[in-house]
This record gives structure tokens, C-alpha cells and sequence, in this order.
């Protein structure tokens, strides 16, 4: 007589747990801080390797590098005559966005943290994506009080004084839309591909995996595109 | 009502949000077709405005997406 073991597979949709460390008193994100350091390594790594021998004739890696360092620079076209310093801030945010949104598909889940939470984008936590909408927020604040000194809050009052308490609060409500679409998105793929995990494991996700890959470079372009915009019109002109 | 039962009907009426940016994305995406079938040429300057467009309409069926997940998994 055969006897069917049952085995039971449990599977924790894990949202919101993280791996709680302690760094200098205060509690952090273990597992997002290690995936986000892991995520600028190679992002430091691969500019160190495509910029080692830069020459008037350009080679294959200097070539991708260039275009990709072009794309950005139209971006800043209309930032008035000094536009080219805000360069490194769209093209870190771009980069770095692409890389810690793909860096969540690889199989991270072989290794269990034995605390709770688990390895996956640095971007599925809200804390990161509100640093990175907060970091953007005063630099555009700060890049229009450098250009135009005190004259830049009469832009608060401009196409009517009427509208000053809306301009004002859009400048509380840019920050939070930035973080909350970035993780929101990020998330939703994530707990999605879990779900389809629990159900097949073996070749179900892999569609939405497919599509998670389009989701990183679209909500990248769309959060590089979001600030861009939001530095041109800061420092616009009348 | 226990808390489950009430977290589980508070997770699928807030997902019925998500008919919204679904209607909106329907649109943009006929205002796209209806450009591009009138003048191909212009079809590169157009596809950047979709996508960031699209991203943004997206966002919207988003937050009430984090709303579900949020009533869900995170209040106890």
C-alpha cells in the first residue's frame, strides 16, 4: 500500500518585513542597505571598466557610454546655459533606479535570513524611494534659490497669487507621489511574482518577470523624466 | 465581523480603484494611435510623452493598490 506523504509547503508572502539592524543607535533595513551597497558596487565597478582607456576614437564601451551620457545631457537642454552641472544628479537617479529595480529578479531567496525579510530591490522599500523624492525635492528647491536668490519664491505666486497655498502644497505632494509610485510599483510586481510562485513555481512567473524587466526601465525613465521637469521648471525664466 | 473577514472585504473594495487609471490609460492610448496613424513621422517625439504619461496614469492605480496591500499585510 502506498502512502502519500503530505507534504505541506508553507509560503509566506512576506510584505513589509524587513531584517532589523542596529547601526550607531539607530535601526535600519539590513537586508535593503545590503542589496542597495551591492547595487552601487557594480554600478562603480562598470563605470570604472567602461571608462579605463578613453580615447578620441572611441572603443565599444565608450561608445555606450557616451550615448548613454548623451541621452542625459538633452535632457538638461533646457536648463538655461549652466544646465549641464544637474547632469550627474539624472543620470545617478536613471542608473542607479535601473539597476536596483533589476537587481530584485535574481534568485535572492536561495539564501534565508534567518530574522525575517529577505534579499530583493533596494527599491521595494519605502524608505529608499522616500530618500531618493526627498533628496530630489531640495535639490530643486536648492538649485532654484542658487540661481535666482530670494526672487525664487515669487514663483509660488505666479500664474496667480490666488494659487500660492496649491503651488505650495504641490511642493509637499511631488516628493510623496515620486516615492509612493517608484515602491508602489516595484512592490506590486514583487508580491505578484510571489503569488504566482506559491501557485507553479517552475515557468509560471516567468512572464511577469519579463515584464517587471520593462516596469524597471519604465518607472526609471519616468521618475529621471518627473525631476528633470521639475528642475526645468524651477529654474525657468520669465 | 472578525478582523479577517473585515481586512479581506476592506482589501476587494479597495481595489475596485483600479477601474480609473484603467479607463485613462484606454484613452491616452487611443489619443497615441489616433496621432501616430495620422502622421508616422512624429511617432518618436509622441512615444516619450506616452510613456511618461502612461507611468504617471499608472501611479494612480498604484497608491490604491499599496491602500490594498497596506489594509492587508501591514495593520494587524
Amino acid at each position: 500500500m502506498l502512502e502519500l506523504k503530505k507534504i505541506e509547503v508553507k509560503m509566506e508572502i512576506n510584505v513589509g518585513e524587513h531584517w532589523i539592524g542596529h547601526i550607531f543607535g539607530m535601526s535600519v533595513h539590513m537586508d535593503t542597505l545590503i542589496t542597495m551597497w551591492i547595487t552601487m558596487a557594480l554600478l562603480i565597478i562598470a563605470s570604472f571598466i567602461m571608462t579605463r582607456k578613453l580615447s578620441i576614437v572611441p572603443g565599444k564601451a565608450q561608445t555606450l557610454a557616451e550615448a548613454i551620457m548623451g541621452y542625459f545631457m538633452g535632457l538638461t537642454d533646457n536648463m538655461g546655459s549652466e544646465g549641464k552641472k544637474h547632469v550627474p544628479l539624472l543620470a545617478t537617479l536613471f542608473l542607479f533606479i535601473v539597476s536596483a529595480n533589476l537587481i530584485g529578479q535574481l534568485p535572492w531567496r536561495l539564501y534565508h535570513i534567518k530574522s525575517g525579510g529577505e534579499f530583493a530591490s533596494p527599491t521595494n522599500d519605502l524608505n529608499m524611494t522616500a530618500a531618493m523624492a526627498i533628496i530630489v525635492v531640495i535639490y530643486y528647491i536648492g538649485a532654484g534659490i542658487i540661481k535666482k536668490g530670494p526672487k525664487y519664491f515669487l514663483h509660488y505666486f505666479r500664474p496667480m497669487p490666488i494659487l500660492a497655498p496649491l503651488n505650495m502644497l504641490e511642493d509637499v505632494i511631488r516628493p510623496f507621489s515620486l516615492a509612493l509610485r517608484l515602491f508602489g510599483n516595484i512592490l506590486a510586481g514583487e508580491v505578484m511574482i510571489m503569488v504566482f510562485i506559491s501557485f507553479f513555481a517552475c515557468l509560471l512567473p516567468l512572464p511577469f518577470m519579463l515584464f517587471e524587466v520593462f516596469v524597471a526601465f519604465i518607472q526609471a525613465l519616468v521618475f529621471t523624466l518627473l525631476t528633470s521637469a521639475y528642475l526645468t521648471l524651477s529654474l525657468e525664466e520669465h | 465581523m472578525d478582523v479577517l473577514s473585515g481586512k479581506m472585504l476592506a482589501m476587494g473594495i479597495a481595489i475596485i480603484a483600479v477601474a480609473g487609471p484603467g479607463i485613462g490609460l484606454g484613452l491616452a492610448v487611443k489619443a497615441m494611435l489616433e496621432s501616430v496613424a495620422r502622421q508616422p513621422e512624429t511617432e518618436k517625439r509622441l512615444s516619450t510623452y506616452f510613456w511618461a504619461g502612461a507611468g504617471l496614469i499608472e501611479a494612480c492605480a498604484i497608491y490604491a493598490l499599496v491602500v490594498a496591500l497596506l489594509i492587508g499585510f501591514v495593520i494587524k
